[in-house]
């Protein structure tokens, strides 16, 4: 199995992941199984995120934070692509899917792992119901440790992707360069369609619904230096 | 006559995979999960052992109240140290894998347990501390705190094995396991506020109404969901 499941030979051997990397052994079906498993891992997670809310959003969830995250890989994958020729590092498109679903699959695996922990606190910790500061407070803490989990995941893959570079990219410099551009492109996109796939965590004061009805309306940038900057900085916007 | 002190008699060799071989040589301990001898045995013993020793320590503190609150956080205690463990075991095996792990989900599963351990016999053996301050306190807050306090030493050295497992090349770092250890700790504190109240009875269930049918107990309000730190405060701010 360790040999057949990659995403399982990430977790137990990363060593020999990599190798098959950089000696271009990942094909079209390993590509596959690694976008199949970051599906599941955020499906699980995602049902965990939402599940204090209603188990309607805790469904919705589930399908929309995998279309985050393969969406994002995705949008930017021809971008990755020319930035990795440009850069002269010899990497293909299925080289670049490759390593960044292999580093997306790693995030999920701490994804699936901590799901358990994530729901237990939902449960044990966070009311469905009573007064609005009460319900305020329990979205609040909610985001927090959310924020947390994924942050972690995050950093993992960030961690994992760049150890794939350094053994695939000759160069350091390059490697370096490379992984800054597809991290930016990346967080880019992915902000901004998670922006438009909202409600994650659900806040107790709206429906549930599967989008917002102004998903489309501006985006998420937009949102940061039309309303959030002018409060932070006290100018009337 | 040579003016030198003879060497002290070596020691006697800790029966492999006993509690005391834990505490006294964790290196050697783990030395053995990764041999992969009597993984089950080791595995009931020390799960058995931290169940007992946080046992003994809730049981210690619920003498605030009363021997009978005291029993039933007894059985509280030896509760969350499993439910803990079992809801981390995933994470457990990940952040092992992460941490470069080359041993076998049981290998994995007895180095956990052997953290959570170390982690029951040094909080047995802090019990009587709580204990004396238990029975001669006034304030919850006070024993509450006297509770968290006593108990970092007991996650500083439920690392020992993980140290001992990197030495005997079990695993290649130790932040992954440190991490899980550090989730663990939040899954045993969030249980503690589920299983509320630790430091008093609890609440008498409420009279059956006149439109009960009779004979029929009315069913106890659930406690209040809340965050494990909220509930700290809350029983720091009561106790003052």
């Amino acid at each position: 199995m360790r040999r057949g499941f990659l995403p399982l030979l990430l977790l137990r051997d990363g060593d020999a992941f990599r190798a098959r990397l950089r000696e271009g052994r990942v094909g079209a079906g390993g590509i596959a199984q690694l976008a199949l498993f970051v599906c599941l891992a955020c499906a699980v997670y995602g049902a965990a995120l939402a599940g204090w809310r209603s188990p309607r959003l805790a469904l919705y969830v589930a399908a929309k934070l995998p279309l985050v995250f393969l969406g994002s890989t995705l949008v930017v994958a021809g971008c990755n692509a020319v930035a990795a020729a440009l850069l002269r590092t010899g990497l293909g498109l299925r080289d670049v899917l490759a390593a960044v679903f292999g580093a997306m699959a790693l995030a999920g695996w701490i994804l699936l792992a901590l799901a358990p922990v994530a729901l237990f606190l939902v449960a044990a910790a966070c009311p469905d119901a009573g007064p609005d500061e009460t319900l305020r407070r329990a979205h609040n803490a909610m985001l927090l440790v959310h924020c947390a989990v994924l942050a972690l995941a995050g950093l993992a893959g960030v961690a994992s992707l760049w150890a794939a570079l350094r053994r695939m990219v000759p160069s350091a410099r390059a490697a370096a360069s490379l992984a800054a551009v597809w991290i930016g492109a990346y967080a880019f996109v992915g902000t901004q369609l998670g922006w438009m796939l909202r409600p994650f965590v659900g806040s107790p004061f709206y429906d549930v619904v599967f989008l917002r009805p102004d998903a489309l309306d501006r985006n998420f940038y937009e949102f940061v230096f039309g309303e959030v900057l002018p409060f932070l900085l006290g100018v009337s916007p | 006559m040579p003016d030198t002190i003879p060497p002290p008699p070596a020691p006697a060799a800790e029966p492999a995979g006993s509690l005391s071989e834990l505490l006294k040589a964790p290196d050697r301990y783990a030395l053995g999960i990764v041999g992969g001898g009597a993984l089950g045995a080791r595995v009931a013993v020390a799960l058995a052992a931290a169940a007992a020793g946080s046992a003994l320590f809730f049981f210690a503190a619920g003498f605030f109240a009363s021997w009978q609150v005291a029993l039933l956080d007894a059985a509280k205690g030896a509760g969350i140290a499993l439910f803990a463990f079992v809801l981390c075991l995933p994470s457990l095996y990940v952040f092992s894998c992460l941490s470069g792990a080359t041993l076998r989900a049981s290998q994995i599963v007895a180095a956990g347990a052997a953290c959570l351990a170390t982690a029951g016999l040094l909080l047995a053996a802090l019990a009587p501390v709580l204990w004396l301050f238990a029975v001669s306190s006034s304030s919850a807050g006070f024993v509450a705190g006297l509770a968290v306090v006593l108990a970092l030493p007991a996650a500083r050295y439920a690392l020992a094995p993980v140290t001992g497992l990197q030495r005997a090349g079990g695993i290649r770092t130790t932040g992954g396991l440190r991490l899980w250890l550090a989730v663990l700790a939040i899954v045993a504190l969030q249980t503690v506020t589920l299983l509320r109240p630790m430091l008093a009875a609890p609440p008498p269930e409420p009279e059956p109404t006149p439109f009960d049918a009779p004979g029929s107990k009315a069913a106890p309000a659930a406690p209040e969901k809340m965050f494990f730190l909220e509930h700290f405060l809350r029983t720091m701010d009561n106790g003052r």
